[in-house]
Formats: C-alpha cells, sequence, structure tokens
C-alpha cells in the first residue's frame, strides 16, 4: 500500500461496511414487500429490490476502491470542525425563524397561526433567522463577526422576503406554511 | 400531421407567446435569462446552474404549472445557460479568475493579451469563438435529437429501455472524477436516496417510520442541496482556510483596440475543431465542458505548434488561438447535451439537470424518446403538443444565439465589475436565497433541513475527492429505472432474465459492463 | 427584470380587484387565514389542471385566499396522512380520488387512516374510465381482444393497484392471463398504450379524443355503467366481473368539522364545478360536473371502503 492510498481505503471500508448494512439490516426491516412479490399469481418486483441494487452498487464501487485506490483526500480535523461551525449556525438561525415570530404572538389573544399571513407578524422569523444566518455565516468565514456583515444580511434579508411575498400571493414564506 | 407542420408551430409558439412591452414573452425571457447568465458567469464562487436552481421556484410562482409555461421558463433557464458560458470568459481574461470552472483554460491566453493591453480584443475573440462553437452545437442537436429519439421509440421496448438506463448510468459513474470506484458509489447513493418512501407498496419504504419523509426526498432539496449548498459550504471554507483569496483582485483596464476581420478569419480552424470536439463530448451524457475545453486547448496547441509564424506569441503567453479554441470547446458543449435529455430522458451536466427538473416540476412535457411521436397528438390533424414543444425549446436556443452574437460581446465588457464582489458576502446570501426558493416550493421547514443535510453530503463528497453529479443524475433516473424495470419485468410475464433475452437489450448491458472495466484500466494506468 | 415588474404589478392589481368584488357577495362562514388545497396528483396533468382551476374559481368568487399545495404519492394516501393531522377549522382541504379513502385507505394498513378521519366536501367529477386499445390493434369488440389474448399473452396497463385487481377479474372472467404493468398515472397507460409497450389499458376519460377520432377504441366500460361515449361496449357486469372502477374526484377536510364550514366549502366549491374555466375543463376532460355531497358522500366513502376487502380477496 502505497502512502496517500489510505484515505480511500478507509473510504471504501466504510461504503462496503454501510452497503453491507443496507442489505442485511435496513432494506430487509424497512421495506413493504421483498425483493419480488407473488401478486395475483404472478410475479411482480417487490420494493426492496430496487434499494437492493442501489446498495449493490455502493458496495461494488466499493470494492473497485479498494482494488485500486487512488490518492484521495480524508475529511481532516479543521474539515469536521468547520462542518459543526456551520451545523450549529444553522441551528441556531432556523430555529430562530420558526420560533421568533410564534413566541412574540404568545402574548397577543389569538396566537400565532391566525397572524401568520399580516404584517409584521409574517416577517419576524424570517427577518430573525436570515439575518443570523449571513451576518453568521460572513462572519465565520472572514473569522471576524462585525455589526455591518449583520446590516448586510439584513437588507438582504429582506430584500428577498420582499421579493418573494409582495409580488405572490400564494408564496408562503418560511416559517409559516409550517403552522 | 408531418414534421414541418410541428416545427413551424413550435417557432410560432415562441414569435407569437403573449406579448410584453410589445415583445413577445418568451423572447423577453431568454433576454433576462442571457443577461443574468453572463452577469453570473462573470462573478467567480456563481456559476450558470447555481442561477437556474434559484431562479426556477421563483419562475414557477409566476408562470404557474400550465402549459404556457414550458417556453417562458426553459427560454430563461437555457438564456442563463448560454449566458454563463460566455460570461465565464470575463474575469478569466481581466482578472485572471476563471468566472466558470470551464474557463480555466481562457486565463492562460486571456490574461496574457489583456496584460499587453489587448483586453478588449481578448473579451471580442472569446466572444466570438463561444457564439460560433454554440451555434454549431445547436444545430447538430436539432438535427440529431429527433432522429435518435424515433429510432429509440421504435427499436426499443421496455426491457431495452431499462437496460439502455442502465447502459447510461453505468457511463456516467465511469467516467466522471477521476476514481471510477467513487463514481459508482456516488451513483449508488443517488439511487438510493431516490428510493425513499417511493416504490408501489403502500408502506414508505426506508423511512425508518418518520412520517417528515413519507413523500420522500423533494427533488429540489436533493438537488439543490448537493450541488449548490456543497459548493457554497466547501467555497466559503477555502476562504475560511486561505483569507487571502477574500480580497478583491487587481484588474486590468478594458482599452479599445480593433479586431480586424482577417484576425478572426485566422482562427476558424481552431474554432472549428474545438466546437466538434465540444459538440461530440457535449452529447455523451456526463463528461462535461470543462474536459471539452481542456481538450479543446490541447488540441490547438499541438496545431499551432506547427502551423504558428516565428512573431506569433506561444500558447500561455497570450495566442489569441488558446482562447479561441477554449471558448469554442466549453460553449459547445451546452447545446448537444440537450441531445440525451430531449430522445432519451437522461441529463448529460448540472445544466441539463435543472433544466429536467423545470420540465419535471411544470409537467405536461416529459423529455425522452415520446416527445418526437408524429402520432403524439390524438386525433387527426392534431399536433403533438410535446413535439411542439421540443421545437419551441430549440427556437429558444437560436433566439438565445442571436442575443449572443448581437449584444452579447457589449454586455461581456460591462460586467467586468462582478469580479470585485467579494465572495464570504455573496455566498451566504446565495445560501439563504437557495434554502428560501427551497421552502417556497415545499412550504416545510423538513425540506430545508433536508436541503441542508444534502448540502453536507455534497460538501463531503468533494472533500473525499467523490464527484456529486452521479448523485444527482442516478437521483433524477432512479425512480425511471425502477419503473421501467418493473413493467418490463410485469409485460414480460415475469421473466427474470428480461435484460438478456433481446440482442439490444443484451449489447446495451454487456457495453455498461465493458466501460466500467474500460475506464478502470484507463484511470490505473 | 423590468418585466418581473411589470407583470407583478398587473398580478396585485388583479388580485386586489378581485378581493374586494367577492367581499360584497359574502357567506355566512370565513376561513380564518389562507385555506391549504392539497392536491394529491402530479402537477401538470389533467387531475392536478382542474384542481387548480377550481381554487382559482373558488378564490375570486368568495375571496378566501386558497394556497394550492402537491402532496403526491401512494394513490392519494400520503395528502390523506398529512390532512388528517389538520385543523378541522376549515383552513385545510385536500383533493384525492374515492379509490384514495375507499380501496387505497383500506390497502394501505399501516397509515392508520379510514373513512372516518374525514369529512367529505364534494366531488367534482367522476371517471369515464373504459378498457382501451388502439384501432390498428384490430379489434372492434371486446371479444376480438379476447381472442386475441389466448393467442399470445397481452400486456394490460394500470394505474393503480385496485385497477390491476379489476384487470386480472376480468382475464380470470375469460379464462385468459394478462401480464399487468403497473404505471403511474392515466397518461402513462395512455403514453404506453400509443407507443406499443402496452396492448390495452385503462384509461379514466383521457381517451375521449382518441376515440372520438378513431385512433383509439373503448372496448368495455370498466364502471357500472355504459361508457358516455361509447354507450355500446359491454360495462363489467355484463362481462362477468362484479366489480367495478366507478369513481370520482373528490374534496375532503379532516373529521369533526364545523358543519357550518362544511356547508360554506362544499357549497363554494361545488359553485366553482358549475361555472367559468373549472367547469369548461371538467365538461372537456370528464363529461361534466358530478356533485355528490353530504350524507350520501359519506355513503359512498364507507361502502367503498368496505368492498376493497372483497376485491383484494377475490383478485389473490
Amino acid at each position: 500500500m502505497k502512502p496517500g492510498h489510505s484515505a480511500d481505503i478507509w473510504l471504501a471500508l466504510f461504503f462496503l461496511g454501510f452497503a453491507l448494512i443496507l442489505i442485511f439490516v435496513w432494506i430487509p426491516l424497512d421495506t413493504g414487500t421483498g425483493l419480488v412479490e407473488k401478486v395475483r399469481r404472478k410475479f411482480v418486483i417487490g420494493d426492496a429490490l430496487a434499494p437492493t441494487v442501489a446498495a449493490v452498487a455502493i458496495a461494488l464501487g466499493a470494492a473497485l476502491g479498494l482494488l485500486r485506490p487512488a490518492n484521495g483526500r480524508a475529511l481532516t480535523r479543521a474539515n469536521v470542525i468547520w462542518c459543526a461551525c456551520l451545523l450549529g449556525l444553522f441551528t441556531v438561525s432556523l430555529v430562530l425563524m420558526r420560533y421568533a415570530g410564534p413566541l412574540a404572538a404568545a402574548w397577543t389573544e389569538s396566537g400565532y397561526r391566525p397572524l401568520r399571513a399580516s404584517l409584521p407578524w409574517k416577517y419576524i422569523g424570517f427577518l430573525l433567522g436570515g439575518t443570523v444566518m449571513i451576518g453568521g455565516l460572513t462572519g465565520l468565514t472572514t473569522r471576524r463577526l462585525s455589526l455591518k456583515d449583520f446590516a448586510i444580511g439584513f437588507a438582504a434579508t429582506l430584500l428577498i422576503a420582499l421579493a418573494y411575498d409582495l409580488p405572490f400571493d400564494d408564496l408562503i414564506l418560511p416559517p409559516n406554511g409550517d403552522l | 400531421m408531418g414534421i414541418w407542420d410541428h416545427v413551424i408551430a413550435g417557432v410560432l409558439a415562441v414569435f407569437q407567446s403573449d406579448p410584453v412591452l410589445g415583445v413577445p414573452l418568451t423572447i423577453l425571457m431568454v433576454l433576462g435569462g442571457f443577461l443574468l447568465g453572463i452577469t453570473v458567469g462573470a462573478t467567480p464562487g456563481l456559476a450558470g446552474p447555481m442561477a437556474m436552481a434559484i431562479s426556477l421556484p421563483i419562475l414557477i410562482s409566476i408562470f404557474g404549472f400550465s402549459n404556457d409555461a414550458l417556453l417562458p421558463v426553459l427560454g430563461f433557464l437555457i438564456g442563463i445557460m448560454k449566458g454563463a458560458t460566455v460570461g465565464g470568459a470575463v474575469p478569466a481574461i481581466l482578472f485572471n479568475t476563471p468566472g466558470t470552472p470551464d474557463a480555466y483554460m481562457t486565463t492562460l491566453d486571456g490574461y496574457p493579451l489583456a496584460q499587453k493591453g489587448e483586453a478588449r480584443k481578448a473579451l471580442r475573440v472569446a466572444h466570438f469563438a463561444s457564439a460560433s462553437g454554440d451555434t454549431f452545437s445547436d444545430i447538430v442537436l436539432v438535427v440529431c435529437a429527433p432522429f435518435l429519439a424515433i429510432m429509440v421509440e421504435s427499436y426499443l421496448d421496455l426491457p431495452e429501455k431499462t437496460a439502455l438506463l442502465i447502459l447510461s448510468l453505468a457511463f456516467i459513474a465511469s467516467v466522471i472524477g477521476g476514481s471510477v470506484g467513487k463514481g459508482i458509489i456516488s451513483m449508488g447513493l443517488g439511487l438510493l436516496a431516490a428510493m425513499v418512501a417511493t416504490g408501489e407498496d403502500f408502506y414508505p419504504r426506508l423511512t425508518m417510520g418518520q412520517p417528515s419523509l413519507s413523500e420522500g426526498i423533494p427533488i429540489a432539496a436533493a438537488i439543490l442541496g448537493v450541488l449548490i449548498l456543497g459548493e457554497v459550504f466547501k467555497a466559503l471554507e477555502d476562504i475560511y482556510l486561505d483569507d487571502r483569496s477574500a480580497k478583491a483582485q487587481t484588474g486590468v483596464n478594458v482599452q479599445e483596440s480593433k479586431v480586424e476581420f482577417l484576425e478572426l478569419r485566422k482562427l476558424f480552424p481552431y474554432i472549428g475543431r474545438s466546437a466538434v470536439i465540444g459538440t461530440c463530448i457535449g452529447a455523451l451524457p456526463g463528461i462535461g465542458s470543462t474536459l471539452a475545453a481542456t481538450l479543446g486547448y490541447t488540441t490547438a496547441k499541438r496545431r499551432y505548434a506547427i502551423k504558428k509564424s516565428a512573431s506569433d506569441p506561444e500558447f500561455g503567453e497570450g495566442a489569441p488561438e488558446g482562447i479561441a479554441a477554449t471558448e469554442a470547446a466549453n460553449s459547445s458543449v451546452s447545446g448537444a447535451n440537450l441531445i440525451p435529455v430531449l430522445s432519451l430522458g437522461i441529463p448529460g451536466n448540472a445544466a441539463a439537470v435543472f433544466l429536467i427538473l423545470a420540465m419535471d416540476s411544470i409537467g405536461g412535457f416529459n423529455p425522452g424518446p415520446s416527445v418526437f411521436r408524429l402520432d403524439g397528438g390524438i386525433g387527426d390533424g392534431a399536433l403533438n403538443p410535446e413535439m411542439v414543444m421540443a421545437f419551441g425549446l430549440f427556437t429558444t436556443m437560436f433566439v438565445a444565439n442571436g442575443f449572443n452574437w448581437t449584444i452579447g460581446g457589449i454586455f461581456m465588457r460591462v460586467v467586468g465589475v462582478m469580479a470585485r464582489i467579494p465572495k464570504a458576502r455573496l455566498l451566504p446570501i446565495v445560501l439563504l436565497l437557495t434554502l428560501t426558493a427551497i421552502y417556497v416550493q415545499e412550504t416545510s421547514m423538513v425540506a430545508v433541513w433536508i436541503t441542508i443535510f444534502c448540502g453536507f453530503l455534497g460538501y463531503i463528497m468533494r472533500r473525499v475527492g467523490m464527484s456529486p453529479l452521479p448523485f444527482v443524475i442516478a437521483f433524477i433516473l432512479g425512480g425511471n429505472l425502477e419503473a421501467t424495470a418493473r413493467q418490463a419485468f410485469a409485460a414480460t410475464g415475469a421473466d427474470p432474465f428480461f435484460l438478456f433475452n433481446s440482442p439490444i437489450a443484451l449489447v446495451f448491458i454487456l457495453l455498461a459492463i465493458g466501460v466500467v472495466i474500460y475506464s478502470l484500466r484507463s484511470t490505473a494506468r | 427584470m423590468t418585466t418581473f415588474l411589470k407583470a407583478t404589478a398587473a398580478a396585485a392589481i388583479l388580485s386586489i380587484a378581485s378581493v374586494t368584488s367577492a367581499l360584497a357577495e359574502g357567506h355566512g362562514w370565513k376561513p380564518e387565514g389562507p385555506i391549504k388545497m392539497m392536491i394529491a396528483f402530479a402537477a401538470g396533468g389533467g387531475a392536478d389542471t382542474h384542481a387548480r382551476l377550481i381554487a382559482e374559481d373558488l378564490q375570486a368568487a368568495t375571496g378566501w385566499e386558497i394556497v394550492p399545495e402537491q402532496v403526491t404519492g401512494k394513490g392519494g394516501v400520503n395528502a390523506l396522512v398529512a390532512l388528517k393531522e389538520m385543523p378541522a377549522d376549515g383552513t385545510a382541504i385536500a383533493m384525492v380520488v374515492t379509490e384514495s379513502i375507499g380501496y387505497n385507505a383500506a390497502a394501505a394498513k399501516g397509515a392508520g387512516i379510514s373513512p372516518s378521519d374525514f369529512t367529505g366536501l364534494t366531488t367534482t367529477a367522476g371517471f369515464q374510465m373504459g378498457v382501451v386499445a388502439k384501432a390498428e390493434k384490430g379489434w372492434t369488440s371486446f371479444e376480438d381482444m379476447i381472442a386475441a389474448a389466448k393467442e399470445g399473452e397481452l400486456r394490460f396497463g394500470t394505474m393503480s393497484p385496485k385497477l390491476s385487481d379489476l384487470a386480472y377479474l376480468l382475464g380470470e372472467a375469460h379464462g385468459v392471463e394478462f401480464n399487468i404493468v403497473q404505471v403511474r398515472g392515466g397518461k402513462a397507460v395512455m403514453n404506453g398504450v400509443q407507443a406499443g409497450d402496452m396492448d390495452l389499458g385503462f384509461m379514466a376519460g383521457i381517451q375521449g379524443k382518441g376515440v372520438a377520432s378513431g385512433d383509439l377504441v373503448n372496448l368495455a366500460s370498466a364502471l357500472s355503467e355504459p361508457l358516455k361515449q361509447t354507450p355500446d361496449a359491454p360495462t363489467f357486469a355484463d362481462l362477468g366481473v362484479s366489480f367495478n372502477a366507478d369513481g370520482y374526484f373528490v374534496f375532503v377536510a379532516p373529521a369533526g368539522m364545523d358543519p357550518a364550514a362544511r356547508e360554506a366549502l362544499t357549497a363554494a366549491i361545488v359553485e366553482s364545478t358549475n361555472s367559468g374555466k373549472a367547469n369548461g375543463m371538467i365538461t372537456k376532460a370528464f363529461g361534466g360536473p358530478v356533485n355528490i355531497q353530504g350524507a350520501e358522500l359519506d355513503a359512498l366513502f364507507q361502502s367503498d371502503f368496505e368492498a376493497a376487502g372483497a376485491l383484494m380477496e377475490a383478485a389473490q
């Protein structure tokens, strides 16, 4: 094994394992019909066949990867940390987007649902979440949180909101379709 | 009803669409898309497919799901696709930064030429070559797609259609990216994702009992996630890890310098060869414009070394031939890659993926062999509406070419400023715009989360050197493959060897195995 | 970009105009907020177009904001499962087919839905379900087709499990076995028959123009009554099959709905199927509106749901 190949070998082993779990555990447990079924006295293809074919393709790809590893890159620690940061930021901003409006409306008599199509309620979650997402992401990327980035974020979010909401009355901004 | 009736009806469908400000709507949409495409192509970090992806939900909201929506929406998307190819050359020449990946080779001669104070000439050559290659490719498309489709429809039964889909997937997985193994894994993952909650039985398979998945993975979420978000995550991390690139590039000024027709004539042989190379590559699903550009450039380099006179600059030192060869090759991919889309329903690259997504979302046009059936219209004297639509689509492509020849060159000189927008500011906005577009279509936060997870998948694939394109194409074709296989199996009276019993199907399957083995050998060397 | 703005401005003006005109009309009941209309059919098909036209007419006539949304898959079961969880205050309705609440709800045991989970509003149109073949096959009657099936296996295209059961029983009654090819949607059956991938198939009205022009033939009616277009074709009962494919497009809401809301929504939908663009489309594609509502509709759901078990058993 040449140096530099190990990342590809690990990748192939990972997908080989994944494919085996698919074929022997997940697919049998999580499909309604088998590989083939007898329906109306004839055999037909069941729901498990196509996923199994997909899993066999993954296993085949992994096997080829084991046989002929290339000089692939592995995920570095820095990559994983980057993903975690992104995931954290998305969680914060999407939770804000989803719940800020209902929270603000918690003190009104009716609650958020009847208000979700009226100003200013319908924009609260989207503006807050969107601003945090754009400002935070720019800040994360440039390693420096700045008020200017959040201001740009707010302006961009407002523009997006208006661009969708003003012209089209049957388009719904997040999160108002979930409520 | 003959084929010419359909051609005429298709052309009329474009030119007689509802006029806005006195201009037919579809033509205005092509123009809008084309200008947007040049702008996006000229912005490093944005690419044509990204703009197509974000525009699509907005366009669908404007035009709705009726048949009348197809041509304006597809016209706009085709405009973007063509504009972006031209626009990609602008920052490559002015700032030494390719606006789109396939314009990398353009920097090699474009930037040196610009440094010599001949930026305008470089842009002019790029535009001329790009427009020529594009037009050539479209002509090939219009001539080939209907015949290929008719042949498929008259010779292929359900088992052969199944085998053809398998062959296409095997080909795409093997030729995209550097590693056959990773390509096949990517394809397998795409097929698997397409299987979630689909299937015939009422139990939603592979959802692990999650009701939020019971409608399956939304097609827009998977495609936009893997292709757009994955790219945004990676590009932002690149800036994070190396913040030098976040700074704006220093550029050269566009000065006046005339290009004589004689000078352009000298480029014809280079443009011609590259256009043929690009068209051939475009017609094969999955290879893409970057390889076409590379091949076009290297072929031209070889010829140039023999033909050039002593006073001409070498390739890499500002030879207009280098720009022409690259731009003609990468632009001639875009028309030809619609050949497999329209005749077989198989997308060959990211731009084609979004065209299929648009057709699929709007409905009423199912790309594939049935499009070009003369008896597709119901009843005597009725035109086949899908064939009319196909010729309408061809018309929009030529309208876009018309805009390219007339105003494309002028507009290119205007958008150079786009390269100065810092990516770290732009990409987060693109991200929110994408997520909002998904939400507007799916109206569920779950779909937004699915998109984000697909984004991480796309990011990881890019980081480990696995091309995301086989994933996306397999995701699109997966449902079709399963349905055709089920039908073929049922139609042959449950014959387990239905893929091997007809000679045509057998040939397709053998070719599929052959292409994997061949690619494996050629990459091992 | 200016075109966008122009179109936008025009759209905005139009919508304001329609709202004001509608407010004048007045109804006893008014929804709280926009009404989500789930459509259980793929975008762009006949069923989807008809639902969207009704939504447009409804919005114009009442001033209620209607938001159509695709919830496709599993023969309407996905839409019904989603609808069941929604509030029963008239802000969520779905358009499915009676088969979704009947056969499909009974077959999808894991989904846990039954007619009692829903409030039926009204049907909009019925299917003209025929057994159809291409004229160039040379069959002029049902018997011709059976004779051909005895010569060699025929491929029978269907678009739902219930129709597959019916195709099987039809073959059984005449001593032939069809190769039943189940596809998604009536359009796919039509394409399959046209392209020669299938020899015959069920079509629910889409065959109208082709039959009229002589390209297609209605060999039999899969309904309890003769087809409007081909009254001479035998019905399934004539052909010895005791089940039929009677079915309708239908609007439903979650169970436990306020009767006033049910009445207002039903009346508004009925009105829109009988006037305007929706009526034109329904008349052209499905032979005119059919409005079964109230107790009669409840009974229809229940009997379809109960009959499903017998059909499934018969087709074992």
